[in-house]
């Protein structure tokens, strides 16, 4: 055992930390012999006695200032959804207009929050948000969406939304077009999306078009039936914003309003960050495109933290006239919303189960699982706080899994796909080249890749007898921590799998620690913001020769938020090559960079070899790590 | 740290004022040296006490019992904590006149002082476990993160703790 491992050991010792009776020989045997172990030991033990000895802090009495304040204050309920009175929906988006217009821009003065900074909303909405998501059994809600600047002939149009959840995974999204067209040229968007435990049906309009009559435009034609997707919920952010605010990084607090009976708070975050807020665009249908830093403001309502209403408006960048202009789009103001979703009812009654129903896949009862699948599917032994809710086959298919394996607690979900009889080009499920290698305890290697293009996070998991993919809402260390009580010994991935082909270049994954290694460098040396770390490595082959290594660092406990620096070291480009359109010069120390704003990416040349470092960071963390580079390499 | 009686939380949480209270004056010395810590501004630290109490209050029916309510706390007071500094718009200055109050002030200087070095994550979990002496488990409770990830924040904090009182002792040979 060498100073790397007994360290930690000796570290998590100290803190009651059982270790094994061979670790702790291993340990006592290396300090017998290594100095500069005994020394850490010594400080260590040095380190504790100086924070813990010590003059006790003068600590006031806050007991009435605090009652004071609480005095004045109410516990929120648990969020659980109140049952509300159906409204009826042709009143509501007047009233909630006119209540809204009222009070825009102001703080509701003398409610229950008036002692209530707003800035503590940030985190009581994390709170909230991550709280509620758990608890939530049953929703059903009607909205009314209003898009402008559709066409110059479409100048408005009216769809009215109905969205309904019923634990554990059943959503069902219809959308139904009320606008009146000028011709029968236009197909209205009538959209259906029903997700019931790991399958979907979409249905979308017909490809109708005014001159193929008779055929009935305003009914819905199947347009894909998803053998499995791992997608998350389309319309799970309707219910509980969890995907949008469950971190509120970005997010802006402007206030807390009434909004049609519902006490809410307004926040703001550009479009790009809402998507999930907007299901009902990515199904399908005609809508309106949306510049990535147009407005968004959702008024939140603050007992079941659903959205009560969500408005885009156009950004006030300039940079938008351009994307206007290539969209065909008039001058928009930023004044005017240019699509509104309202809340018109709300209520937490169960839909009818039947509303989700889907062909073509089974349910297996618990008992009958082995005989139906053949063998028993890999289960975690410790789910908790989520429950399993069902066993499935999924109709099969070349990329389909055998099984699926599904827990929910609430909205939160957990799915286990399992094939014994993988056999395909690369790791099973959908993860990446850059995924990370990780290490399960007590079930050896996987692969990791964080939440994104509309997936959960989620874990490959390779054995010698079967093959898993785990995909989930749930935090990164709590998928972890599930999903090391699978009952698999991980095996590493077939070598094969680690390497992609594309035209001449060959990329093939490399461990990110041997990868800086070879590069010269040590991660400890480089200055990376707080909390990134090297997750991933892969090294381009072009024509047999070696023209680079890239290693993309992460912040593991974040990984939603936060997108990857990258580091890459590779063959001198040609600088005419260079396409950045923005290239700025830059000193990193003695050395001359460029700068791209645009691409956030700062490169350089040095020991024969173009470096470049990339990631959503200002220009001086870039030059931070830069230089550090420079120097760890000198 | 201390657990209340189950019965306090319980009738707290239906909104009973003197069992509040009682909670108030169980934890806030707690609550204030932790955020104190994290603060390094009495005032501040003393808003962050009473703003987590006070949210403590609001949100009391999120407490769950899985864990203990000192974590819980602690939890909410390192949110406050953040919020305040974000609002303050400064990172934590390290505060000379606080440090010089006790017998061993000179190697207290140069812990704190390499414990303002350390990354935010790194002192959070160094201050739960090694200060408040909460478990590793615990300390993972309140930081939101695994056992593991509290377990390697831990020797780090602690191994650059270590690196900052071998300097001294090459500097005093």
């Amino acid at each position: 055992m060498n100073c790397r491992r007994v360290q930690p050991l000796m570290s998590a010792a100290m803190d009651g930390a059982h270790l094994s009776s061979a670790e702790r020989g291993a340990v006592e045997a290396h300090l017998a012999t290594c100095a500069d172990c005994a020394a850490f030991e010594r400080r260590a033990v040095q380190v504790r006695a100086a924070v813990r000895i010590r003059a006790a802090e003068d600590v006031p009495d806050l007991t009435d200032r605090i009652m004071a304040a609480v005095g004045s204050a109410r516990p929120v309920r648990p969020p659980r959804r109140p049952r509300r009175p159906i409204r009826p929906r042709a009143l509501m988006p007047a009233v909630a207009a006119a209540i809204a217009g009222l009070l825009v821009g102001s703080l509701v003065v003398g409610g229950p929050w008036h002692a209530h900074p707003r800035t503590a909303w940030a985190s009581e909405i994390e709170l909230g948000v991550r709280g509620a998501a758990p608890s939530v059994e049953a929703f059903q809600g009607s909205y009314t969406i209003t898009e402008r600047g559709l066409a110059p002939d479409v100048p408005e149009r009216t769809l009215s939304m109905d969205v309904a959840f019923l634990a554990p995974q059943r959503f069902r999204l219809d959308v139904h077009d009320d606008t009146v067209y000028p011709s029968n040229a236009w197909t209205p968007t009538n959209l259906t999306y029903v997700e019931n435990m790991p399958a979907t049906y979409l249905s979308g309009p017909t490809g109708c078009i005014g001159t193929l009559q008779p055929i009935d435009c305003s009914s819905t034609t199947t347009i894909t039936k998803a053998r499995y997707s791992a997608a998350a919920p389309v319309p799970a952010d309707l219910v509980v914003p969890l995907a949008t605010l469950g971190s509120v990084d970005g997010v802006q607090v402007l206030g807390e309003e009434n909004v049609g009976g519902h006490d809410t708070v307004r926040v703001q975050m550009p479009f790009s960050r809402a998507g999930p807020l907007f299901p009902f665009l990515q199904l399908g249908g005609t809508w309106r495109p949306f510049f990535a830093d147009d407005v968004v403001t959702v008024w939140l309502d603050t007992t079941g933290w659903y959205p009560v209403r969500s408005q885009i408006t156009p950004s006030p960048d300039p940079a938008r006239r351009d994307w206007e202009m290539r969209f065909g789009l008039p001058h928009e103001s930023p004044d005017t919303p240019i699509l509104d979703v309202s809340l018109g009812s709300v209520a937490d009654t169960p839909p009818e189960p039947s509303v989700f129903r889907i062909q073509g896949r089974k349910v297996v009862p618990p008992s009958d699982v082995g005989t139906v699948f053949g063998y028993t599917p890999a289960a975690p032994a410790e789910p908790a706080p989520l429950s399993l809710v069902a066993a499935i086959a999924p109709p099969s298919g070349p990329t389909a899994p055998t099984s699926v394996l599904l827990y929910a607690d609430g909205l939160d979900y957990l799915r286990v796909a399992e094939d014994p009889q993988w056999s395909g080009p690369g790791p099973f499920g959908p993860i990446g080249l850059d995924a990370e290698q990780v290490t399960l305890p007590h079930v050896g290697p996987a692969l990791y890749e964080p939440a994104g293009e509309g997936l959960g996070r989620r874990l490959s998991i390779h054995t010698p007898t079967t093959d898993l993919f785990v995909e989930s809402n749930l935090s990164r260390d709590e998928l972890f921590s599930i999903a090391s009580t699978l009952d698999v010994r991980g095996a590493p991935m077939p070598a094969r799998w680690l390497v992609a082909h594309a035209g001449d270049l060959t990329l093939t994954r490399t461990d990110p620690t041997a990868a800086l290694r070879a590069m010269g460098l040590d991660t400890t040396a480089i200055a990376l913001p707080a909390g990134y770390l090297p997750a991933s490595a892969t090294r381009s082959i072009e024509q047999g020769v070696d023209v680079g290594t890239t290693v993309t660092f992460r912040q593991p406990d974040s990984d939603a938020v936060g997108p990857p620096v990258l580091l890459h070291m590779g063959a001198i480009r040609d600088a005419a090559a260079d396409t950045a359109p923005d290239p700025q010069r830059v000193s990193i120390g003695t050395t001359t960079g460029r700068y791209s704003p645009s691409a956030s990416e700062l490169t350089w040349t040095g020991s024969g070899r173009s470096w470049s470092v990339q990631g959503d960071l200002d220009l001086a963390q870039l030059v931070a790590i830069a230089s550090s580079v420079l120097e760890g390499r000198a | 740290m201390r657990d209340p009686d189950p019965r306090t939380v319980q009738q707290a949480r239906a909104g009973d004022l003197r069992a509040f209270e009682e909670l108030v004056r169980l934890y806030q010395a707690e609550v204030f040296r932790f955020a104190w810590h994290l603060t390094r501004d009495r005032t501040l630290a003393e808003d962050v006490t009473q703003d987590t109490f006070l949210r403590a209050f609001r949100f009391i029916h999120g407490y769950r019992g899985g864990q203990r309510f000192g974590s819980w706390l602690f939890a909410i007071a390192r949110n406050c904590s953040m919020d305040a500094l974000r609002k303050r718009g400064t990172v934590v200055e390290h505060d000379a006149r606080e440090t010089r109050v006790t017998p061993d002030a000179s190697t207290r200087a140069e812990l704190d002082a390499a414990l303002a070095a350390v990354s935010a994550e790194h002192r959070d979990a160094f201050l739960l476990v090694e200060v408040f002496g909460l478990s590793y488990q615990e300390a993972a409770d309140v930081l939101g993160v695994a056992v593991g990830t509290v377990k390697s924040r831990m020797f780090r904090a602690r191994r650059a703790l270590c690196a900052a009182i071998a300097v001294d002792d090459e500097q005093a040979q």
